[in-house]
């Protein structure tokens, strides 16, 4: 039965929506039938891991499929940032947003850099070489772009910056895989960048990540911090880590390589029908962060500005987790505000207006395989209610969440 | 920490924001000299890392005394004391924590993995959201974590293997008695013993120690049995204070009884994938080089200067 009216919220004591919770991430999954045959031919190998053909295949195919030199797969991405910064030998302050998943931020912590936050530009949630530039001191080694939701971060503009300062450029495109910017791979730009394949990203290896560099020294660099092993040693690194891929995981990884087209285009399908949903109500508030550029489509951002939709993202927020959707308030409320930065740097507020803003405005809602239409359809209802009794749930919401 | 063990373990210490210091080993039972340790202890001092080895647990009883008295918390790498037991009791509830590898060529086969015991309650909540990016609730962190997660299907691979492993202790102790047999009475070589004392043992390894009397030196031992395909290899050798591996930083002090030891053993093939009847092959060879020695250097030497 299609809910109408307040009271039919799960919030207001109405049924929940979806019995199950309706998760965000992609959780994308190859045919059964496949799995069992790749994992078949683990067994009959008994090559488990330590660079094993199907982590030489996997990083060949995605490096073909990225259209960049090298490509070196690693345990996750969190790893990947770790081998990275000490491939690359940084050291002392490193420029990054605040706006991020934590990791970006605790993998130079690990690797002993000290983060410098770097404000985002409030129409792309990205840093800008503007933003940057002013940040750059005799101690920055390094600046680290994020390419929040797939979109490219300046990458141009970081270039010439970066160039002219002689420090190093590198990219966090967790978000990023089958993106582009200027019709040119995200893998290509900087020195070096990094993808995520979690579970819940549209690429999956269960856990995974790698590392995408078209140079090919620095790509030796990073095969050797990624491991103990003295046969894998290509150059003089710092530190190493084992870091290594496993075949379970590449195995995932190339079947999931088979299937991303047509994730990508289940994700633009979801993706529409969430807008088409947005255009009727003017309501404006889904990020369209791919404009004119090839984007994987595997978030589905929705901006709550308080005085179009009526009320807060904290609000709807609520709402969504009462029907069982477990919406996302990505990334807030932004890593200087975490534990430890926050102690570290009690300041930081004060430099990084748009990352507050941004972090209490945008709520992640649920694409992938997991959803089909009429999942989007249920949410988009228990939204237009949201939308057309703005002011009663205000009211009878006030005294219990906070705006 | 020793330098007779893993490569990994200076880099990880590394990266914790430590400085690696290490100190030398016991000739018996090749785990951490506890004299070494208390000797090398100063106000900087913010951990005993003690490892376990394949043939002896550690020094459990004098670490944990000396971690009490001097206050310098301890925790055990335990990678090579999976299913073992120090005095009765399983290794895995000493120290502040002990930690386990899930690599696939450990007892438990988890791919690539590991794990962390503990007895302490408060640490194991601190491990969990550690692995986990320090998150405490809905994105908010108690401080920096990092992705350590084990994966479904790793952890899959693990539990079917540990259901498995009593059967597979017994195999990797019949191939160790299948060895033992066929080295008996090759002068100039000795192996490690898995001592009958009635503690448990994970019978992973087969360690071939190369005496002086021995003809051959290890290493030569060694690129003739690799020359054959058999995939031996020296036993922590070099050591890590002697490893041009092991990060710069790191100071080399005199080790004596390591730097003896790390010349000595050979790590012979071991697992599911060797056949019956493969040790007897292998201490067939070790009989061919005893008998041609002579040959056997000239041929070497020949090799270097042709």
């Amino acid at each position: 039965m299609t809910k109408r009216r307040l009271d039919d919220l799960g919030i207001f004591g109405g049924k929940p929506e979806f019995q199950e919770p309706v998760h965000v991430g992609q959780l994308n999954l190859p045919p059964w039938e496949r799995f069992e045959e790749a994992f078949r031919g683990i067994f009959a190998r008994r090559y488990f891991t330590n660079h094993g053909p199907l982590v030489r295949e996997l990083d060949r195919r995605l490096a073909e499929y990225l259209g960049v030199r090298n490509v070196v797969c690693v345990t996750n991405g969190t790893v990947a940032l770790m081998v990275a910064c000490k491939a690359m030998d940084l050291h002392g302050e490193v420029i990054v947003p605040s706006f991020t998943f934590p990791a970006t931020v605790q993998a130079l912590s690990w690797a002993g850099l000290t983060p410098v936050f770097c404000d985002i530009d409030p129409q792309t949630h990205n840093i800008s070489a503007a933003l940057a530039e002013p940040l750059i001191s005799p101690r920055t080694s390094a600046i680290l772009g994020v390419h929040v939701w797939g979109r490219a971060c300046d990458p141009a503009g970081l270039q010439r910056l970066c160039n002219a300062r002689g420090i190093r450029l590198f990219f966090d495109a967790a978000h990023g895989l089958g993106c582009e910017h200027d019709g040119i791979s995200l893998a290509t730009w900087g020195d070096l960048a990094i993808y995520s394949f979690h579970a819940t990203k549209v690429f999956s290896s269960a856990e995974g990540g790698c590392l995408a560099t078209d140079d090919d020294r620095l790509a030796e660099r990073v095969r050797t911090v990624r491991n103990f092993h003295v046969a894998e040693t290509f150059d003089r690194v710092p530190l190493r880590i084992n870091g290594k891929m496993t075949e379970a995981q590449a195995a995932m990884g190339l079947l999931s390589l088979e299937n991303l087209d047509h994730w990508i285009r289940r994700n633009v399908e979801l993706y529409r029908r969430y807008a088409e949903w947005d255009v009727k109500e003017s309501v404006g508030a889904f990020v369209d962060y791919a404009g004119s550029q090839r984007s994987n489509h595997q978030y589905c951002i929705f901006d709550v500005d308080p005085a179009r939709l009526g009320i807060s993202r904290n609000q709807l927020l609520a709402v969504m987790r009462a029907e069982n959707v477990l919406a996302r308030r990505y990334f807030y409320p932004g890593v200087h505000r975490l534990t430890p930065y926050n102690l570290l740097f009690p300041d930081a507020d004060l430099s990084l207006p748009a990352t507050i803003a941004i972090s209490e405005r945008l709520l992640q809602l649920p694409l992938g395989d997991g959803i089909d239409l009429g999942t989007v359809d249920r949410i988009t209802a228990i939204m237009e209610i949201c939308y057309r009794h703005a002011g009663e749930l205000r009211v009878r919401m006030e005294p219990t969440i906070q705006q | 920490m020793p330098a007779f063990t893993y490569a990994g373990l200076p880099h990880l210490a590394q990266w914790a924001g430590l400085r690696p210091r290490f100190c030398d080993i016991d000739a018996f039972t090749h785990a951490l000299d506890p004299k070494s340790v208390a000797g090398a202890i100063s106000n900087e001092t913010s951990l005993i890392l003690a490892v376990h080895q394949v043939n002896s647990p550690c020094f459990v009883a004098e670490f944990e005394q000396l971690s009490a008295t001097s206050g310098v918390p301890l925790i055990f790498d335990s990678v090579h004391g999976a299913h073992c037991t120090y005095r009765g009791r399983p290794i895995g509830g000493f120290g502040l924590a002990e930690v386990f590898s899930l690599h696939a060529t450990k007892l438990l086969n988890g791919f690539e993995g590991g794990y962390v015991t503990t007895r302490d309650g408060g640490l194991a909540e601190v491990l969990r959201r550690q692995r986990n990016f320090g998150i405490i609730d809905d994105g908010v962190t108690a401080g920096i974590g990092m992705n350590a997660k084990l994966n479904e299907i790793h952890a899959a691979a693990a539990l079917a293997c540990l259901d498995g492993l009593d059967g597979l202790v017994e195999r990797n102790c019949a191939r160790y008695r299948a060895y033992s047999d066929a080295f008996t009475g090759i002068e100039g070589l000795d192996w490690v013993r898995y001592e009958n004392n009635g503690e448990q043992w994970n019978y992973e390894f087969f360690l071939l120690e190369v005496d002086d009397d021995f003809p051959l030196s290890r290493d030569q031992a060694v690129e003739i049995l690799r020359g054959e395909n058999a995939l031996a290899r020296p036993y922590y050798s070099p050591p890590l204070h002697r490893s041009q591996h092991c990060p710069d930083f790191v100071s080399t002090p005199e080790l004596p009884v390591t730097e003896r030891l790390a010349q000595r053993f050979i790590q012979m093939p071991v697992g599911e994938s060797l056949l019956p009847g493969d040790e007897r092959v292998l201490a067939e060879l070790f009989r061919f080089m005893r008998g041609h020695a002579p040959d056997i250097h000239a041929a070497f030497s020949q090799r270097r200067n042709p």
